[in-house]
């Protein structure tokens, strides 16, 4: 939710916490004092019409209007007392609200009823036209906040925009992140300083990384550099049988530390984001090329390649996918039975390659971990799907493994 | 052939030079930044073997003021650091190869070889093995002034052998060669293997000599009589 919708529905709550608790407070007190008001009236009207009476005893008059009755009666019934009643009158044609006061009086020892009744009806519109203004009030009062939160939002909170802005388009290991936004505000300015503090950290802690992984791989190659161009040496100057085997044994456990090396510093160089940019690459030419590569494997195997190549473009780092590939297809034919197949299909938003496979199928989970291999005494250190779904993971590209029709199927969605 | 190796390690440094002398190229060395930026501003070179990261600075300013001085040596750069940035830079810089560690001297040394003839020869040039002619740049290859026809792969073999020649190869050096980055397919040396058994028939069917020797164990090796 918006800041401006969240800001504007707590106003929206407040007027009409505020309206609501007012028009019943506004009605009750006006109905109050409206009655009070009336109530003196009619105690008025009753000191006057009993001195009247007593002045002139004729003065009471049998018949009896709506504000007015004067009876005379045997006794005094009760004590005086207020009461709501409801008159009709023929002239409105409904029902009209009266306060009444009916006081019984003992004048020249004769006893009197009096009842006077004022009508309600005036003060009750009066109290319903002030509820009413004072509703519109309020409406008025909730369309202003809107407006200012609106105005608000606009310009007091143009900086916190502008820094929002900038930090979603903000990548680690661009160069520092730094909004401009010209703001007086002193909370903003603080947000600002601890963002472009926060991105000088993250900007040196991710160049510490990146230059710690090429140290590691300066530290680890240049040692096995020395110990392959040693071993090479040996090779030319030993000539005993014995040794020459052990030479090629040490040699062999060598190449394996480094293909290892090599592809841990393919997997953290993908993680450190180091492939960047995009460019039109078409894919076909690239998988063709990568089964050229591949072509003497292949051809051992007499393995069947099922590919229609068709140009197929697409949008991508181009290094990154050249390595995907590289590892899928390599392990397709890694993997692969004598006489098998390959099949690669190029569908829109979906590559699909299937092979058969002398490995029993892996559980996919498992299959892009590192150091997965479905068997254990394999020589390879297991780290060509770990690469391949993490390059997939770079470049957005959904990768799925499963069997289909008794293949392998690795598939690829855009 | 005066080669000069830029390195900072001074056991890969002796071994490049070692392996490198006995081919008959005399060369010379530097180990820091100092001593490879007098020597590449004073002396000419057939080619600077070029470690980008040395004490004193970085190689590819070398490069740069190298090629700035129309120098026309080669140069192959050598460097741990497998980056894509360096390997694009250096190359832009006018670097003539990219090798990274490790390798095999043997990789290093085919290399060098076919820089110098690209460098000397314009591509013209015949290297002979006894009987055996090879054109590199036209891919061609005769037995005995008879010309045969080799796959690509078989080709590949004979020149590395060739440029390796009376030295023994082992089969992962092999490999790498052939294969680069798919050389750690499990099979991939039953095919290195199968690929020589096709080489060796086809060089026999021509020549009297059987000239590429299996080193058991370890590898193989080209020889003369």
């Amino acid at each position: 939710m918006k800041l401006l919708t969240k800001t504007n529905q707590y106003a929206f709550l407040m007027v009409a916490s505020v309206l609501l608790v007012g028009a019943v407070f506004l009605h009750f007190t006006l109905q109050y004092v409206i009655s009070e008001e009336v109530s003196e009236i009619l105690e008025t009207e009753l000191e006057e019409f009993t001195h009247a009476v007593g002045q002139d005893p004729e003065f009471v008059r049998t018949e009896s209007t709506a504000e007015l009755e004067i009876s005379i009666v045997s006794k005094i019934h009760s004590p005086d007392a207020f009461r709501d009643t409801l008159i009709y009158s023929a002239y409105e044609e409904e029902f009209i609200p009266y306060l009444q006061l009916t006081a019984y009086r003992k004048i020249n020892d004769q006893y009197f009823r009096f009842t006077f009744r004022e009508s309600l009806i005036e003060s009750n519109d009066i109290v319903a036209v002030l509820v009413g203004v004072f509703i519109v009030i309020c409406l008025l009062l909730f369309i202003g906040i809107i407006m200012l939160n609106k105005y608000l939002s606009g310009h007091l909170w143009k900086p916190f925009y502008i820094m929002l802005d900038k930090l979603k388009v903000y990548e680690m290991g661009d160069q520092i992140y730094a909004a401009n936004s010209g703001s007086d505000i002193e909370e903003f300015n603080t947000l600002q300083g601890a963002l472009e503090g926060l991105s000088r950290k993250i900007h040196s802690d991710y160049n510490n990384l990146k230059e710690f992984t090429e140290n590691a791989s300066h530290e680890l190659q240049t040692p096995l550099a020395i110990i392959k161009s040693e071993i090479d040496l040996l090779l030319q100057d030993s000539h005993l049988p014995d040794h020459l085997q052990r030479l090629g044994i040490i040699e062999e456990t060598v190449n394996r530390v480094a293909a290892t090396n090599k592809a841990l510093l393919t997997l953290s160089k993908i993680e450190n984001d180091q492939f960047r940019g995009k460019s039109t690459i078409d894919l076909s030419a690239l998988i063709t090329d990568i089964l050229e590569q591949l072509s003497d494997f292949i051809g051992a195997k007499e393995l069947t390649i099922q590919f229609a190549n068709e140009p197929y473009e697409i949008l991508k780092n181009a290094p990154l996918l050249r390595i995907l590939f590289q590892n899928v297809l390599s392990n397709a034919v890694k993997h692969n039975v004598q006489q098998g197949v390959i099949i690669i299909r190029l569908e829109p938003n979906k590559i699909v390659i299937k092979n058969s496979s002398s490995e029993v199928f892996i559980d996919p989970d498992l299959a892009f971990q590192r150091f997965a291999k479905a068997n254990p005494a394999s020589p390879s250190p297991g780290l060509g799907l770990a690469i391949a779904s993490k390059i997939a993971e770079k470049l957005e590209l959904r990768l799925d493994y499963q069997i289909q029709e008794g293949l392998h199927a690795l598939t690829l969605t855009f | 052939m005066k080669i000069l190796i830029v390195e900072d390690e001074r056991s890969l440094r002796e071994a490049i030079g070692n392996f490198l002398s006995s081919e008959g190229y005399r060369c010379e060395m530097a180990e820091n930044f100092e001593i490879a930026s007098e020597k590449m501003s004073l002396y000419e070179y057939d080619c600077v073997l070029l470690d980008i990261t040395l004490p004193g600075g970085n190689g590819l300013k070398l490069l740069d003021a190298y090629k700035k001085d129309e120098k026309k040596g080669g140069v192959i750069i050598i460097s741990a650091r497998d980056s894509l940035d360096d390997k694009v830079s250096g190359l832009e810089l006018g670097a003539d190869d990219y090798l990274t560690k490790p390798f095999h001297l043997h990789e290093l040394s085919a290399r060098i070889s076919s820089l110098i003839r690209r460098l000397n020869f314009q591509g013209n040039r015949v290297i002979k093995f006894e009987d055996i002619e090879i054109k590199p740049d036209s891919r061609e290859v005769s037995i005995a002034e008879t010309s045969i026809h080799l796959t690509r792969t078989e080709f590949e073999l004979l020149l590395f052998f060739v440029q390796n020649q009376s030295r023994v190869i082992s089969k992962s050096a092999i490999a790498e060669h052939i294969y680069g980055d798919n050389s750690d397919m499990a099979d991939s040396y039953d095919f290195i293997y199968s690929q020589i058994k096709n080489l060796r028939k086809k060089l026999n069917e021509h020549s009297s000599n059987d000239y590429i020797h299996a080193v058991y164990g370890v590898g193989y090796r080209l020889s003369g009589k």
